[in-house]
């Protein structure tokens, strides 16, 4: 009974809408400084879900607030970050929130408390539409809104309601319609379902896609939930410890994943089909002091001499030495790991 | 000697029951425990008057009559959304909320009936693993008092206290103990948290674990770690569990049995292969389909029941799930508040002059809700207008979507000057009952004659 | 459905010092900038006081009480001199001794009154808000009816009730310290109380209970822990404002026996006249003492506030500078 969701063809439009280059976002810590995003490329075009994919730690949260320019305090930036053509680190931060809004739009996690309480739904996006779009009459703002609300199976009865009269799914609707309603161009949607309950959850994936078919944005859909990138995403990015170390279509990894971390991340993932339990040794690094060379190689079954001595290139769009087949057999004999003590198990 | 997980990432390959049906490993088939119509209600206190004089307004019917046994070594899964009540079963089952009617017998003796100061040593027996591992560990105590606290509580092992704290920890594989125990909380990472949780709990010698979600707060690849640690202690001590989840997928790898919870009450339950093989209620239907599964070859899931959870403190008049059911027909308990939610869907389609004009007539939806003249008979004024065209309006919503389950529930709408009546098919609550040939005991008009009850 | 994102980076948390046995103590050794400065300011100040009040005896010249010195009698309202520093009152006293003096007995009142007020606030607050029910709502009234006081009426009161004019010495600083507890315990209560409150809901503490702990051991272990920040706090805040009622009390002529003890606002009352005739010196050494301590005691109280609550708090950050990227090839 379940009806099949064709992928459509993205168009190959003017080129990427988001263009990532070598980014790098470390901010301050207690000691030395969090490596958290650390050398990041990839491009989205109009009309794509890209599903970034990781453990906690990984760095992926703080890549997708970095793409919108929300960052810690004594956070730095560097590489290349172009939003349909503009180059976006070297706009002022008043430059930087009038693209947030009406370019760019983010959708948070926990939608039970990001609507504030005391204002009403109607008030939220009178108040989103005045700042990014002042042309726009009262009218065409309550049209705009109201538009948006549809689009999400909000009715109109409940434009004048207040947050708490909407459970938690709901929240996320609203949310989602926000983002909506300035039209962006591109959308960060950060762990969007992880709060709700499952079938709210395939419901809200369900209007992401809708979403996409409509109004083509495109879409980062940051999330820790394999199943979620294998139904909603076209394509996928890996990320471990600061890197991405494997992306691309998401047919092509799932069936064939070329980094071990991916391959690894798979077999360890609990679906109804799993009979027995895998798990990965050993726990993500400290960002704030992260192995040297590739980063994952005191966990890697595949380790190998060179591993960590030299970051390996993105090779296939994976950063991985097993791929490069002009090693020298000194390099690519195995590595003796230490047995990882349960001290470091997660 | 301290354990340590394999070198091989692969951990655990789960046993096969060693019984069957509902015979358990010693031979004899007593229940650990046997919960027998069990409700928990809370008062709902919404308004600030009521909260003043401390008077309630409403109540939550949080377990809503739950009859369940759980066999010694069992593995029971109890899965359920939020607002199905799963949590306040498992908490009632330890006694840290207090049930309002029902009993829960444990070796004989019903748990509801005992005070606080006697149930806290069958607590010992009793445990619990909480969802939250970042808040379930006192965050001023060290991971070494915190369970030493816990055998100190219950006067247990008074010469050799740190070596059984050892044990425990090596146990859970939080080893070299002498490690782990002097650190608080906040310097261990998620699954080193949850793992001194069951520490702390396996250290009491306990027969019975409640897990609450305990693997839902954690990365995806320390959910096989623990998972597979909880497992391990199954075997090793002879642990029963009651494993609460939304999560079907580690039910299913988990469990034995499994109970899917609705609203506060159990709408099937019956063995792992059968509830996964040939669900039987929509909405076990309904969550199969929506488990993410990472197969890129399946798409967003499409088919899904419309809406979201009602709310506890006012459920749906028959099978709670009837508004939301694809598959609902006459008997399943349609009611006038049924029709507002056709209108306000329909509203999400029509243009918004449209939506004005009916909206005028239809007035506020809410007033359908408070329409019931009789269990079968709602009776609505509109807002403007008369009573023809407020007929003419659900007729033509009829009309555009006449396979709506709604439907079949309304025997016949008539105007009646300034009223619309509406008269609806009689309601019948189902039952929870056994499915011929299986295990499997479903709560659903489609499975069991309504006519017959 | 309360999941939420399992350990999402806590980029606070990586910021979060290691917790150690004294609450607090880490978060202290992680203030910088302001925040420092106001807290070492303010230790500094009463640091100063508190070994002038222990050490009075050997600091000030004379005794607080003594008029005259080997027999030689003080000139009274003499200008401040190398004899007397801060001149003499018109009783023939010693200022600077009577101030340093004065300080002796605001600590020994202050540290009396902090002490009765955690010793009966803290486990009523406990109490009353882990159990809660009518006992709660009972206290919570009272506490709050106490509030409802001006404060210096209420010590006023308080310490007619207890003293009822007696003049000893003890009779008087217990009085005084009685009366001051009686104004503060439902801060005291009243914090704690909310804290419990706060604490009593979350999960760790239903752990404790799923363990089979008994409430008194419930609240003893798992919240009190939790719940004790606050009160150095409030202690500190309130110090300063008990200064002030034990000199309003002194001023209006209640508490202290002036010949049992030196007081501060009793002294500020005496000069009262003295300004018409231009003499300043002995209402404003004493005035500066209270201003000092006052000062001091809030300055302490502030940052500690700001450094134990975590939302305030400003931890050394040092900015982030990328380095260059290597050449990876």
């Amino acid at each position: 009974m379940t009806i099949e969701f064709e992928p459509i063809e993205v168009r190959d439009d003017t080129g990427p809408v988001l263009d990532v280059r070598d980014l790098r976002v470390w901010y301050a810590g207690a000691k030395a400084p969090v490596q958290a995003v650390d050398g990041v490329s990839f491009a989205l075009r109009p009309g794509e879900v890209l599903g970034l994919v990781g453990e906690s730690g990984c760095g992926k949260s703080t890549l997708g607030r970095g793409l919108l320019g929300l960052l810690p305090r004594g956070a730095a930036v560097d590489g290349e970050l172009h939003f349909q053509g503009r180059d976006l680190l070297g706009l002022s931060t008043r430059e930087r929130e009038s693209v947030r809004g009406a370019g760019m739009g983010l959708i948070f996690q926990e939608p039970m408390t990001r609507l504030d309480p005391l204002m009403r739904v109607s008030a939220h996006f009178n108040e989103v539409l005045k700042v990014h779009e002042p042309d726009l009459s009262k009218a065409q703002r309550r049209t705009r809104a109201l538009e948006a609300l549809r689009a999400l199976g909000i009715p109109p009865t409940r434009y004048r309601s207040y947050p708490h009269e909407f459970s938690g799914g709901m929240r996320q609707r609203i949310m989602i319609a926000l983002t909506l309603a300035l039209r962006p161009r591109f959308i960060v949607a950060d762990e969007p379902t992880t709060a709700l309950d499952v079938l709210v959850e395939a419901q809200i994936l369900r209007i992401l896609a809708d979403i996409r078919d409509q109004y083509s944005p495109a879409i980062l859909l940051i999330t820790h939930n394999l199943g979620i990138v294998a139904e909603a995403c076209d394509r996928v990015a890996v990320m471990y410890a600061g890197r991405i170390v494997e992306q691309g279509p998401v047919r092509e990894i799932f069936a064939e994943p070329k980094h071990p971390y991916t391959q690894e991340l798979m077999r360890s993932v609990i679906s109804l089909h799993t009979r027995e339990l895998h798990s990965i040794p050993g726990a993500p690094p400290d960002l704030g002091d992260p192995p040297p060379g590739c980063r994952f190689h005191p966990r890697c079954p595949h380790a190998m001499q060179i591993c960590p001595t030299k970051v390996p290139p993105a090779i296939d769009n994976t950063e991985c030495w097993l791929l490069d087949r002009t090693l020298s057999p000194a390099d690519s004999a195995p590595l003796a790991r230490e047995e990882v003590s349960i001290a470091d198990e997660a | 000697m301290p354990t340590k997980p394999d070198a091989d990432p692969v951990l655990v390959t789960r046993t096969a029951p060693s019984r069957s049906g509902d015979q358990n490993r010693d031979g004899s088939d007593e229940p650990l425990i046997s919960i027998r119509d069990l409700h928990v209600n809370y008062a709902l206190r919404t308004n600030a008057v009521a909260r003043l004089l401390g008077r309630s307004s409403g109540t939550v019917r949080a377990v809503d009559g739950v009859n369940l046994d759980l066999m010694p070594g069992e593995v029971v899964g109890i899965v359920g959304e939020s607002g199905s009540g799963k949590s306040t079963l498992g908490r009632a089952l330890l006694g840290l909320v207090h049930p309002s009617a029902g009993s829960i017998r444990y070796r004989g003796q019903d748990l509801v009936t005992l005070r606080e100061p006697q149930l806290r040593p069958l607590r010992r027996r009793l445990q619990m693993v909480f969802q939250d591992p970042h808040a379930s560990l006192n965050p001023s105590m060290t991971i070494g008092r915190a369970i030493s606290d816990a055998l100190r509580i219950h006067k247990l092992h008074p010469g050799d206290r740190e070596q059984a704290v050892a044990a425990a920890l090596e146990r859970v594989g939080l080893a070299p103990a002498s490690r782990f125990m002097p650190k608080y909380p906040t310097e261990l990472s998620g699954g080193q948290k949850q793992r001194a949780v069951i520490a702390r709990a396996i250290a009491l010698g306990p027969e019975l674990l409640v897990a609450d979600e305990p693997i839902s707060m954690l990365d995806m690849s320390v959910r096989a770690k623990i998972l597979g640690l909880l497992d391990e202690l199954r075997r090793d001590l002879g642990l029963t569990y009651m494993y609460i989840t939304h999560d079907l997928a580690s039910a299913r790898f988990f469990c034995d049995r499994i109970a899917i919870m609705y609203l506060g009450k159990v709408i099937e339950i019956g063995t792992t292969e059968e509830i996964f093989e040939n669900p039987r209620h929509p909405y076990t239907q309904a969550l199969l389909r929506a488990v993410p599964d990472p197969d890129p070859s399946r798409g967003v899931a499409r088919d899904l029941p419309r809406g979201e959870v009602p709310d506890a403190a006012d459920p749906p008049a028959g099978c709670p799930f009837h508004p939301r059911c694809s598959q609902a027909f006459a008997p399943c308990g349609w009611e006038s508040r049924d029709l507002r939610m056709i209108l306000e869907q329909r509203w999400t389609t029509v243009p918004s002059d449209q939506f004005a004009r009916e909206a005028k007539v239809v007035g506020d939806p809410e007033r359908f809700a408070a329409a019931e003249t009789s269990p079968s008979e709602g009776v609505v004024r509109p807002a403007s207008g008369s009573g023809p065209d407020l007929l003419e309006l659900l007729e033509d919503q009829r009309a555009a979507d006449p396979d709506d389950p709604l439907w079949s529930g309304v025997r016949q709408m008539r105007a009646d000057g300034q009223e619309v009546r509406i008269e609806f098919a009689e309601r019948v609550t189902p039952q929870l009952l056994p499915v011929v040939d299986s295990s499997v005991q479903v709560s659903c008009h489609l499975h069991h004659d309504p006519t017959k009850s | 459905m309360t999941a939420s994102l399992p350990e999402v980076e806590q980029t606070e948390a990586q910021l979060e010092a290691r917790p150690t046995r004294i609450p607090g103590l880490a978060a202290l050794r992680a203030t910088s900038g302001f925040q420092r400065g106001m807290l070492v300011a303010g230790l500094l100040i009463m640091l100063f006081f508190v070994v002038l009040a222990v050490f009075a005896p050997a600091i000030a010249p004379y005794g607080f009480n003594a008029d005259s010195a080997k027999g030689i009698d003080f000139q009274t309202l003499q200008a401040p001199s190398a004899k007397h520093w801060f001149g003499t009152t018109v009783g023939g006293e010693d200022v600077l001794s009577r101030v340093v003096f004065g300080s002796r007995t605001a600590l020994e009142v202050i540290v009396l009154a902090v002490l009765f007020s955690i010793v009966v606030g803290v486990p009523a607050g406990l109490i009353s808000g882990y159990r809660g029910g009518w006992l709660d709502r009972v206290l919570v009234l009272v506490t709050d009816a106490l509030f409802a006081f001006p404060s210096l009426l209420l010590a006023i009161i308080i310490d007619v009730v207890i003293a009822g004019g007696s003049s000893s010495a003890t009779g008087g600083i217990m009085a005084a310290a009685i009366a001051i507890t009686v104004v503060y315990v439902p801060q005291y209560f009243r914090v704690v109380r909310n804290a419990t409150v706060a604490a009593r809901e979350e999960p760790y503490v239903e752990a404790a209970r799923a363990l089979g702990a008994p409430p008194r051991a419930v609240m003893i272990r798992y919240i009190f822990g939790n719940v004790v920040q606050t009160v150095p706090v409030i202690a500190t805040l309130n110090a300063g404002d008990a200064i002030l009622t034990l000199a309003g009390l002194g001023f209006l002529g209640f508490g202290i026996e002036p010949s049992s003890a030196a007081e501060w606002g009793y002294d500020l009352n005496k000069a009262l006249s003295d300004t018409a005739a231009g003499i300043w010196w002995t209402g404003t050494f004493p005035g500066i003492a209270i201003v000092l301590v006052v000062v001091g005691v809030t300055l302490v109280g502030e940052s500690l506030n700001d450094v134990l609550n975590p939302l305030l708090r400003t931890t050394k950050l040092t900015p982030v500078v990328l380095p260059p990227r290597e050449d990876e090839s």
